[in-house]
């Protein structure tokens, strides 16, 4: 049983929203766990991590700064933008008509597809 | 039952972490469903609380980053075409108030980026791939998808969740805000920007550029068939490699997106345009 909250208390994210928002549940934890003598074999938490993510070191996030060229062709992106209006005489040139479209529910009954498609 | 067993099981079902109904005494309860909630609830609540405007400003940070690697195509009648075809799929989308868009860039390869906040990549490589423009409005409807369910913002936290696991950091106790939230995304560059994101979130993305472009009048069987044109490439050499480093197999993904396109209510296959891809410069790899 020791292992397993020692898993379980890996799980728990100390991101700063989390911990604003429950700080109380995650120290309860916590301390729950010394009062009942786990930590002391506990593994690195980094062996629960989700497999094919890699964290992000504080160094490099420290120095971390748009780049100026970057942020130069970010303003000539934006003046390509296209308007709301922009958008929709484009699409009445090319017929194309907005249909309210859903995705049926499991269960429901699904739409068949056509004949040699 | 020995002692300190018992004495968990209470503590446990006391702080909710026992499914409701388990009887005290077992000790088969689903602990997979109880990591899942507890991982859940506090992705669910770091990633809402990064609000839109700040969602916004990552986003034109980290595409700033990432342009610095694939310039633009200087082609200003392209742009503007694209963005007008970027634009009306994302009025489709449950987030059409924000500010979209949308830019070629000079690659090779055959993909398409997202960032937080509605900035969208497409290569020279991919606008030389589709055929006509439903199969175009299917990619940017998938990109809008990452950026509806901001996918990358989800990374973003189990990125965090490894830094903070890995050396015991603790980033409340350094008060990160969503300044320090952006510095890390832009630490990450543009491999967050590319990095492939769970099964899961490329699903969710397929089924929502096929929604999309249903929804914008396009051909939802146009989605197929680039579907079906990509698994017949090569999978991984060339243009193709970046793309199946981060996605699901051609393959997988046709059975997939087939599936969805049976399950749509409001087009049938083969019902809405495809108008033919006029886009000029479409090769400026």
């Amino acid at each position: 049983m020791r292992i397993i909250l020692v898993v379980l208390l890996s799980c728990l994210p100390p991101s700063a929203a989390l911990a604003q928002n429950s700080g109380g549940f995650t120290n309860m934890l916590r301390s729950l766990s010394g009062a009942l003598g786990a930590g002391k074999d506990t593994p690195p938490p980094a062996e629960t991590a989700p497999i094919g993510i890699r964290g992000i070191d504080d160094a490099p996030a420290a120095k971390a700064a748009p780049s100026p060229a970057g942020s130069n062709d970010i303003g000539r992106l934006e003046g390509w933008a296209a308007s709301r209006g922009e958008a929709e005489r484009m699409a009445a040139r090319h017929g194309l008509v907005a249909r309210p479209v859903v995705f049926a529910e499991a269960g429901s009954e699904v739409v068949k597809p056509e004949a040699g498609k | 039952m020995n002692r300190r067993n018992g004495r968990m099981i209470v503590l446990l079902a006391a702080l909710g972490l026992l499914p409701s109904g388990a009887p005290a005494q077992t000790r088969n309860f689903d602990l997979g469903a109880v990591f899942d909630t507890v991982k859940n609830v506090a992705r669910s609540q770091s990633v809402a609380s990064i609000d839109q405007d700040e969602e916004i400003r990552i986003g034109r940070d980290v595409a700033a980053s990432t342009l610095s690697d694939y310039p633009l195509i200087q082609n200003e009648p392209l742009q503007r075409r694209l963005n007008q075809i970027g634009v009306w799929i994302a009025l489709q989308s449950s987030r059409p108030g924000l500010p979209w868009h949308f830019a070629a860039v000079k690659s090779g390869q055959i993909n398409a980026f997202a960032a937080p906040g509605g900035t969208i990549l497409v290569t020279g490589g991919m606008l030389g791939h589709v055929t006509n423009e439903a199969e175009l409005a299917c990619v940017l409807g998938h990109e809008i998808g990452h950026v509806v369910h901001r996918h990358h913002l989800a990374v973003l936290q189990k990125s965090l969740l490894v830094a903070a696991g890995a050396s015991a950091l603790s980033v409340s106790s350094k008060s990160a805000g969503s300044e320090d939230l952006r510095k890390r995304l832009l630490a990450e560059g543009k491999e967050v920007f590319t990095r492939g994101l769970d099964r899961g979130a490329e699903r969710e993305a397929d089924e929502e550029g096929l929604l999309l472009a249903a929804r914008a009048g396009y051909d939802p069987a146009a989605c197929v068939d680039f579907m079906q044109r990509l698994a017949r490439l090569k999978p991984d050499v060339g243009p193709l490699e970046a793309l199946y480093k981060t996605h699901p197999s051609a393959r997988e993904r046709v059975t997939d997106v087939t599936q969805a396109m049976h399950r749509l209510q409001g087009a049938t296959p083969g019902s809405g345009a495809r108008p033919p891809l006029t886009l000029e410069a479409q090769g400026g790899k």
